[in-house]
């Protein structure tokens, strides 16, 4: 048998990392996302009537008009808290209406620019690498008249938040030096990476630069989840050099991937199961545990393009650093203490068995998927990261984890009204949110099927519908289907 | 585009899927830490 050619390799394991819809194709996901913005927003209309026109209008926009709004971090942290608010019972809150009541996410003069309106007030506008997106740097920005000024203060504002030491104080405004390294940075990672490392670019809508240093630590970068969406921050002296910059980007990126991802999706179904970390004195929980092994797999892939660096590359950004660079282990750690869990592969080996083997019966099925599919793409550049047979080797669970469903309703079930839905039959799935309990609900495409059949027919009508699309044997599957349709509060048995 | 009507998927089903009903939890995406040197995240 013949050897797989490394450069071969690498290019099927990038783009395995780059492509899947579910995980990591960034368009598939960005079209969840606007679904569920699009739904949303006819949620919040519902509650803030005074707002109606301007949120329903902003739902009905196209794709242009509606992402460069509502991937904007000061108007996508407004919409989560506005929706938190709702789902939590603490609603309605109307920060979003605030902003495009106030005219503050407005283009002047009307006319559509393509600009998010944080950027809109950047000066002078950047954009790194507008071939792959529409990303922008925090220059500078031009916030002193209202409405707009609400903008900037809110942006200063999620900022000081998200970093440990006062935001406002650290951040850098960039040079031309130090935008020019930015965009070779991430030159790099586009052509050593073609799929997966341009893929994580799109999730990106602002970059900024931030500088800390107390003596014990010191910032190299950060991205934010909710509380500063689809931002990151770099340290000036991560650009310095080429792979560091491409490295440094790629984590966040993947960051900020990830979190997208999770907007359509939960993957952990205990919020605070913790799992021990040999080279940390402090226990992560599980959803903790996913980010960092979703980063550390991908580097794995990184190191190795990087060692398989053709000529080409290496003249035009130098040669890639010759050993891995991996943080310290925590002074008083198991680590720290016995030495180990000092390369990627250490570190992702023992995270993928803590979370498929130790850990897995608090992961969705989505997450078990998730951990499949990452974990497979990078096998065959370190076999043996989980153990053979482990519980997400195989197939993904057929049926989700819920209680034994009870016994059908003979009168067949209805969907429980009203209810607002998006479907995407490009993924197979549909997406639903009552107003009522506005959460949203993410059915693929069996129990899409399910929830459509549910119209008020009989139950053997509902049964002779799903089977004869779904196979004889699928009866344990509308069982658990009807289960999981009426948990989420979409159906009703007809005569409740 | 949103609507309010559940229409039947027109394509065939999965063959190895079963029902799903999931949803997103505002806890996943609260925090993550910032990578620091030399302890990293």
């Amino acid at each position: 048998m013949t050897a797989v050619p490394p450069d071969d390799l690498i290019s099927r394991i990038d783009l395995a990392l780059g492509s899947d819809p579910r995980f990591a194709d960034a368009p598939a996901i960005e079209a969840r996302n606007l679904a569920r913005y699009r739904l949303g927003l006819r949620i919040l209309a519902r509650h803030h009537p005074g707002a109606a026109d301007r949120l329903e209008l902003l739902s009905r926009a196209g794709d242009d008009e509606l992402r460069p709004v509502m991937y904007d971090p000061v108007l996508r942290n407004a919409f989560e808290n506005d929706m938190v608010a709702l789902e939590t019972g603490k609603g309605p809150s109307d920060a979003l209406a605030g902003y495009l009541v106030s005219g503050a996410a407005d283009p002047s003069g009307g006319a559509l620019d393509g600009l998010g309106p944080c950027e809109r007030l950047s000066r002078p506008h950047v954009r790194p690498w507008p071939r792959h997106s529409g990303s922008w740097v925090w220059t500078d920005l031009d916030g002193a008249a209202r409405p707009q000024q609400a903008l900037t203060a809110r942006l200063e504002e999620l900022l000081a938040g998200t970093l440990s030491k006062d935001g406002s104080d650290n951040r850098v405004v960039p040079d031309a030096a130090l935008l020019a390294a930015l965009s070779r940075g991430a030159g790099l990672l586009t052509e050593l990476l073609p799929s997966a490392g341009t893929g994580v670019l799109p999730h990106v809508s602002l970059i900024g630069f931030a500088r800390y240093d107390d003596g014990d630590e010191t910032l190299n970068s950060v991205s934010g989840g909710d509380p500063l969406p689809s931002a990151l921050f770099l340290a000036p002296a991560r650009l310095d050099d080429p792979w560091t910059a491409a490295e440094t980007l790629f984590h966040e990126g993947l960051h900020l991937k990830l979190f997208d991802v999770l907007r359509t999706g939960s993957m952990v179904a205990d919020p605070d199961r913790l799992v021990p970390i040999p080279w940390r004195t402090r226990s992560w929980t599980l959803t903790r545990v996913l980010f960092a092994m979703h980063v550390y797999a991908h580097l794995l892939l990184f190191r190795a393009a990087a060692a398989e660096a053709g000529p080409g590359l290496r003249a035009k950004y130098g040669p890639p650093p010759a050993t891995e660079d991996v943080d310290q282990a925590t002074p008083g750690s198991e680590a720290a203490a016995r030495g180990g869990y000092t390369t990627s592969l250490e570190r992702v080996t023992y995270l993928a068995r803590q979370a498929a083997e130790v850990h897995g019966d608090m992961l969705t099925a989505e997450g078990r998927d998730f951990i499949g599919w990452l974990i497979g793409a990078v096998t065959p550049l370190a076999p043996g990261i989980l153990s053979e047979g482990g519980p997400v080797a195989g197939p993904p669970a057929a049926v989700p984890a819920v209680e034994p469903p009870a016994p059908l309703e003979p009168r067949g079930y209805r969907q429980a009204r009203p209810v607002h839905v998006c479907p995407i039959p490009e993924q197979r799935r549909l997406v639903a949110v009552s107003p009522g309990t506005p959460r949203f609900r993410w059915l693929n495409d069996h129990a899409w099927l399910i929830y459509a059949l549910c119209d008020g027919r009989d139950l053997a009508a509902l049964r002779e519908g799903y089977l004869r699309a779904a196979g004889q044997g699928a009866e344990d599957g509308l069982r658990h289907g009807v289960a999981g349709l009426l948990s989420a509060g979409l159906i009703e048995p007809v005569g409740a | 585009m949103p609507t309010q009507n559940v229409e039947i998927p027109q394509f065939t089903l999965a063959d190895k899927s079963a029902p799903s009903v999931t949803t997103d939890a505002p806890h996943e995406r609260a925090w993550q830490p910032e990578f620091l040197s030399p302890r990293g995240e």
